[in-house]
């Protein structure tokens, strides 16, 4: 061995690499070679020097941006800081805030027309009925219409349910008064519960005065503090969970809201809401149509179902000698192929009357992955 | 300690908290290598948060088997920061006014790091700073593990001898 043979061997020693035994003893050896093995230990400490007064230098500014804006989270600092990709990161926000929304079940709709919308933002902190947190957003109306103007859901917690009622009281210029009523149920968190006002009677009424990015806490008794945030929207949400997305769906998403289902010219359902699956390859529509079953539509194909065609917000496809269309309120996926199948016998199963508020007697429709969809027709 | 995997797992299931973790977690040494790669502290800024939401929009291509979260992480950033000098190659003009927010001159090795190719600055920032393993870069930069050991071993040696020509020229100063 000689310093050139082992020139490699004496920067990957440095990385605390294995080298071979006769490279080893002859660093060992040779006072060249020890020099060099030091000299790269030393660039590897100035380096990682640089990287700590790097890494404290945006430290210190983020602590000014949230000095000057104490309300900043992380989302708004990155765009705040942005300047080439700020749509993408938009993206991204509303993303976060509307999957993670996803976990409970929201009921208020907006509005088709006019008025202002608020957007309340629920956080349930990290705690054993949510291990992870939770992050929620309620849209509700704020220009005095009745219809619109209240937010009710249900939480599945591990540890119980937590009920929520909230609806705007009033609204004038940045402030929105806000009434609330929150119940924490202990028990199993995956049971069912019929909403209505009398799960309320218990809980007085909070009124809370929330003005635009301000954040307040709320005690609920036996779980805690929950936060809650609001903002203010100037247009309707497209998607009630999404106030700033665009209409594309993204290329793993499945989204279908308010679906009318039409069959040769005469609407068999139609029913208000939105559903959106992201990520699952076989994410699929159960539409079910009281009387007629569940129709399953899926970007994945599956075993006797009928190919549909997809044109942004419409599906057309034929079912024994039928035409149908289904209509939604936004473009469905970026596919332009469907399969489609009709379960004449389906009725909701005991889960999807607990977790997803389903009856029998009306219509109602979920996006979910085609495997948790025909578990549910095992199950039922 | 969170297990990765579970970590994944929850971000490709739509939780923000195990996002937010990952995005805690890494951001700010993300950041800083962006900082190295790019010269340019407001791309590196950019093209980290792209990086982030591309993540978030799209989860996919962790493998455990092949690597961290964080050499995910920064594979993923580096190949948007690839990227990020592609579109600058097309905009000229944009490249002519970089002069103003080109990372600031803070030490002789900082200057001297940035004296490298962009190949050598990448694989030794991730290696001394960030100490990413053999097998992490190799998957990082699609290369083999030989050839990690044999590129670091370059970029060290070029680097030292920058470093010491700036010390020499300090000093005669």
């Amino acid at each position: 061995m000689n310093c050139e043979l082992v020139k490699e061997y004496v920067s990957a020693l440095c990385d605390g690499e294995k080298i071979p035994r006769e490279a080893a003893e002859h660093i060992g050896s040779c006072p060249s070679c020890r020099e060099e093995l030091n000299e790269y230990a030393a660039i590897g400490l100035e380096l990682r020097r640089l990287a700590s007064l790097e890494e404290s230098s945006q430290v210190a500014r983020v602590d000014l941006e949230q000095q000057r804006e104490t309300r900043v989270g992380w989302w708004q600092e990155g765009l705040m800081t942005m300047r080439i990709p700020r749509l993408a990161f938009g993206v991204m926000l509303i993303t976060i805030v509307a999957l993670s929304g996803g976990l409970v079940l929201v009921r208020a709709r907006a509005g088709s027309t006019g008025g202002r919308f608020l957007e309340l933002k629920y956080r349930v902190p990290v705690s054993p009925f949510a291990p992870y947190g939770r992050l929620g957003i309620c849209i509700m109306r704020t220009d005095g219409s009745q219809k619109g103007n209240t937010c009710d859901f249900v939480d599945h917690g591990r540890t119980g349910l937590l009920l929520m009622n909230t609806h705007v009281i009033s609204s004038l210029g940045d402030t929105a008064e806000l009434g609330i009523r929150a119940k924490f149920v202990p028990g199993p968190g995956d049971r069912q519960v019929n909403y209505s006002e009398a799960l309320f009677e218990d809980v007085p009424e909070k009124i809370l005065s929330l003005l635009p990015g301000e954040e307040q806490e709320i005690e609920v008794a036996g779980l805690g503090k929950v936060g809650l945030q609001r903002e203010y929207l100037d247009h309707v949400p497209s998607l009630a969970y999404r106030p700033q997305e665009t209409l594309d769906p993204n290329p793993r998403e499945f989204r279908i809201v308010t679906p009318v289902l039409v069959r040769d010219n005469e609407v068999i359902a139609k029913v208000d809401g939105n559903s959106i699956n992201t990520g699952d390859a076989d994410a699929t529509l159960m539409l079910y149509v009281p009387g007629e079953g569940r129709y399953l539509m899926s970007i994945a194909p599956f075993e006797g179902a009928s190919e549909g065609n997809v044109h942004l917000g419409q599906i057309a496809f034929s079912l024994d000698g039928h035409d149908y269309l289904l209509l939604t309120s936004t473009p469905i996926t970026v596919s332009e192929h469907v399969w489609v199948k009709q379960e004449p016998e389906f009725k909701p199963s005991e889960r999807m009357v607990r977790q997803a508020d389903a009856r029998d007697d009306r219509p109602m429709f979920l996006v979910r992955s085609l495997n948790k969809l025909e578990q549910q027709r095992i199950e039922h | 300690m969170i297990d990765e995997q579970e970590l994944w797992t929850r971000i490709c299931h739509r939780d923000l908290t195990a996002f937010d973790d990952l995005y805690r977690t890494h951001s700010a040494g993300l950041k800083a290598f962006l900082s190295r790669t790019l010269g340019s502290r407001q791309a590196a800024e950019d093209v980290a948060q792209e990086t982030f939401a591309k993540i978030w929009q799209s989860p996919n291509g962790f493998d455990p088997a092949r690597g961290t979260l964080r050499s995910y992480l920064f594979g993923a950033g580096r190949k948007r920061a690839a990227e990020w000098w592609r579109r600058q190659k097309r905009e000229t003009a944009v490249m002519e006014d970089r002069g103003e927010c080109r990372l600031e001159a803070q030490s002789v090795i900082g200057n001297a790091l940035e004296k490298l190719p962009l190949e050598q600055r990448t694989l030794l920032w991730l290696r001394e700073v960030e100490g990413l393993s053999y097998v992490e870069l190799a998957a990082i930069l699609e290369i083999p593990i030989g050839t990690v050991r044999s590129r670091l071993f370059a970029a060290r040696k070029t680097l030292k001898e920058i470093w010491h020509g700036a010390r020499k020229s300090e000093e005669e100063w």
